[in-house]
C-alpha cells in the first residue's frame, strides 16, 4: 500500500489503514524512544499518540503531506517524546498548590463527563466522536453509519449532543458545579 | 430555544475553529462581558475534549490489539539475509572442497583412501602388515575373497569385501599370506573401513555413496564347482553404482569404462558381490549375474539354477 493510498483510506475513516501503518512502522518508531531512555511501554504510547495525530491531521482536507508518512510520524514521535521528557523533569520540581486544587475540580468534572459519555448509546457515541475527533463531514458520517443522507446525520448529531449536554448538566447541578 | 441553539452553535464553531477572524474576535469580546456564556464555553470545551479523548482511547485500544511481535525489524531482516547468504557461501565452499578432496583421493590406493576418509582408527591390520613393502590393504591378498556391495534404500551404497571363511562350502586354506593372517573373523566387523565413492555424486547418482571394505585372508572355496573366489579388486565391482530411471531401459545394466550403471528403480536397495570370477547383483531375493565386460545396456537375468541359488542364498543369509 502506497502512502497516498493509506492517506486516502484514512480520510474515508478506514481504520484498517491505521492498523497497517501501525504495524509497518512499529519497530522504527518505538526504537526512537527506547534509544532515548524510554521504556517499551512509553515508546508504544508515544508511537500510538503520534499515529493518532496523523489520523486526525489526515482528516483535514487542507492537510498536505510533504514527506513520507514514516518521516512525518518520526518527527511527531520526536516532538512528543521531547515534551514527555520535559513534563517528567517538571514533575520532579515543586508543584504549585493552586494548580492542584484546580486540577481536582477539573478532574471531577471530567469524570462526570466521561461517565455520561459511557452511558450514551453506541450510535450517539460514534456520531459524536466521528464529528468531534475524526472531523468527518456529515455526509461521511452518514455513509459510515448507514444513514440516508447528511441531513439525517446532522439531526442525529444534534440530538445526541443535546442529550449528552443535558445529562452532564444535570449531574453538574447535583455536584454544585452550576450554581 | 433558538437563541440557545445559536449560542451553542457559536460556541461549537468557536471551539472547532470554524469562525472567521472577525466573528472570532466579536465572540471573544462578548464572552468577557457574559459570565454565563463563559461558563458554557468551559463546559462545552471540556465535553468536546472528553469526546475526543474517548475516541483516542478507543483507537489506542484497537492498536493494542495488533500483534507487533512478528513485525520484522528492517535491520534484523538485513542481518538474517546476510547470515543466510554467508551460510549459503560456506555450504557451497564446503561442498566444493569436499568434492575436490575426494577427486584428489581417488587415484590413491584403496588403503590410502580409507586412511583419508575413515574416522575409525585402523585396527591392528596395518601394524601387522609390513608397512613399506606390503601392498595396499585390499590388494594385499585378495585372491580368495568375495566382494559385496549393498545399496540400502536410503541411497547409501556399501561395498563389502566378505571374508571367504564366511562363505559356504569353503575349503580350508592351504596357506595364508602372513600379512592377513592376523585378521580374525571376530575382528572383521571392527575392521570395517569406509571409503567414499565420490564419482557417483558426479554422475548424479546417490549423493552420499560410501563403501565399506572388510579384508580377510584369502581362502579357497567354490560355489558350484569348488573354484576359487576371484580376487577382490575395486575394478571388479566397478567404480560406480549409478541408478538411473529410464523409461526405455527398465531393469538393465551396463559395465562401461569401469563404471557400473543400473537402469530402473532400485530404491529398495540392492547388493553386489563378486564370487568365483562372477559378479552378482542381489535384488529382492533374486540373484542376477553381471558380465563385467558388458558395455552395452543389457537386461538383468536372474539365476534360476536351484543348486547355485541355494549356495548364493546361504551366502546372503550370513549377511
Amino acid at each position: 500500500m502506497t502512502d497516498s493510498e493509506i492517506l486516502e483510506r484514512i480520510r474515508q475513516g478506514d481504520e484498517s489503514a491505521l492498523d497497517f501503518l501501525y504495524k509497518k512502522n512499529y519497530k522504527m518508531m518505538t526504537k526512537l524512544v527506547i534509544n532515548n531512555s524510554g521504556s517499551d511501554d512509553e515508546a508504544k504510547d508515544i508511537y500510538q499518540d503520534a499515529l493518532i495525530i496523523f489520523w486526525q491531521k489526515s482528516m483535514d482536507r487542507d492537510f498536505v503531506l510533504s514527506s513520507k508518512i514514516s518521516t512525518f510520524l518520526y518527527s511527531v514521535c520526536q516532538n512528543l517524546w521531547r515534551k514527555e521528557l520535559d513534563r517528567k523533569s517538571r514533575l520532579s520540581s515543586e508543584e504549585k498548590d493552586g494548580e492542584e486544587i484546580n486540577d481536582i475540580d477539573k478532574k471531577e468534572r471530567i469524570e462526570i463527563i466521561n461517565s455520561c459519555i459511557n452511558e450514551l448509546g453506541d450510535t450517539c457515541k460514534k456520531i459524536l466522536t466521528y464529528y468531534y475527533f475524526d472531523n468527518l463531514s456529515m455526509s461521511d458520517i452518514a455513509k459510515k453509519m448507514g444513514f440516508a443522507n447528511a441531513d439525517t446525520a446532522k439531526t442525529k448529531k444534534y440530538k445526541c449532543k443535546k442529550e449528552l449536554d443535558e445529562f452532564i448538566k444535570s449531574k453538574y447541578k447535583a455536584s454544585d458545579f452550576l450554581d | 430555544m433558538n437563541k440557545e441553539f445559536d449560542g451553542t452553535n457559536k460556541i461549537e464553531a468557536y471551539l472547532r475553529n470554524e469562525l472567521s477572524p472577525r466573528e472570532r474576535s466579536e465572540f471573544e469580546a462578548h464572552i468577557t462581558q457574559d459570565p454565563l456564556l463563559q461558563n458554557e464555553l468551559t463546559i462545552q470545551s471540556e465535553i468536546i475534549s472528553a469526546l475526543q479523548n474517548y475516541r483516542k482511547v478507543e483507537l489506542k485500544q484497537r492498536l493494542n490489539q495488533i500483534d507487533v511481535s512478528t513485525v520484522a525489524n528492517p535491520s534484523n531482516y538485513l542481518k538474517i539475509v546476510g547470515l543466510a547468504f554467508i551460510a549459503v557461501i560456506l555450504v557451497g565452499v564446503g561442498t566444493f572442497l569436499y568434492l575436490n578432496q575426494n577427486e584428489i583421493a581417488e587415484p590413491t590406493t584403496p588403503s590410502q583412501a580409507t586412511a583419508q576418509t575413515d574416522t575409525t582408527p585402523l585396527p591392528t591390520i596395518e601394524k601387522e602388515l609390513p608397512s613399506a613393502t606390503q601392498p595396499p590393504l585390499l590388494s594385499a591378498d585378495t585372491s580368495q575373497q568375495a566382494t559385496w556391495e549393498n545399496t540400502p534404500s536410503d541411497t547409501k551404497t556399501e561395498e563389502w569385501v566378505v571374508p571367504a571363511s564366511k562363505l559356504p562350502a569353503v575349503k580350508s586354506p592351504k596357506s595364508q599370506p602372513t600379512g592377513s593372517k592376523a585378521i580374525r573373523p571376530e575382528n572383521e566387523k571392527k575392521n570395517l573401513q569406509r571409503e567414499s565413492v565420490d564419482d557417483a555424486t558426479k554422475h548424479g547418482a546417490a549423493t552420499d555413496v560410501m563403501s565399506k571394505k572388510l579384508v580377510e585372508a584369502p581362502k579357497e572355496e567354490g560355489i558350484n564347482t569348488g573354484g576359487r573366489i576371484a580376487p577382490n579388486t575395486e575394478k571388479n565391482l566397478g567404480k560406480l553404482n549409478i541408478v538411473r530411471s529410464d523409461s526405455k531401459y527398465n531393469f538393465h545394466y551396463q559395465f562401461k569404462n569401469g563404471d557400473f550403471t543400473l537402469y530402473g528403480d532400485f530404491s529398495r536397495g540392492y547388493k553386489r558381490f563378486f564370487l568365483k570370477n562372477q559378479e552378482y547383483l542381489f535384488f529382492e531375493d533374486n540373484f542376477y549375474p553381471i558380465d563385467t565386460n558388458q558395455v552395452t545396456i543389457t537386461p538383468l537375468l536372474k539365476v534360476t539354477d536351484a543348486k547355485q541359488l541355494e549356495q548364493l542364498r546361504e551366502i546372503m543369509e550370513q549377511y
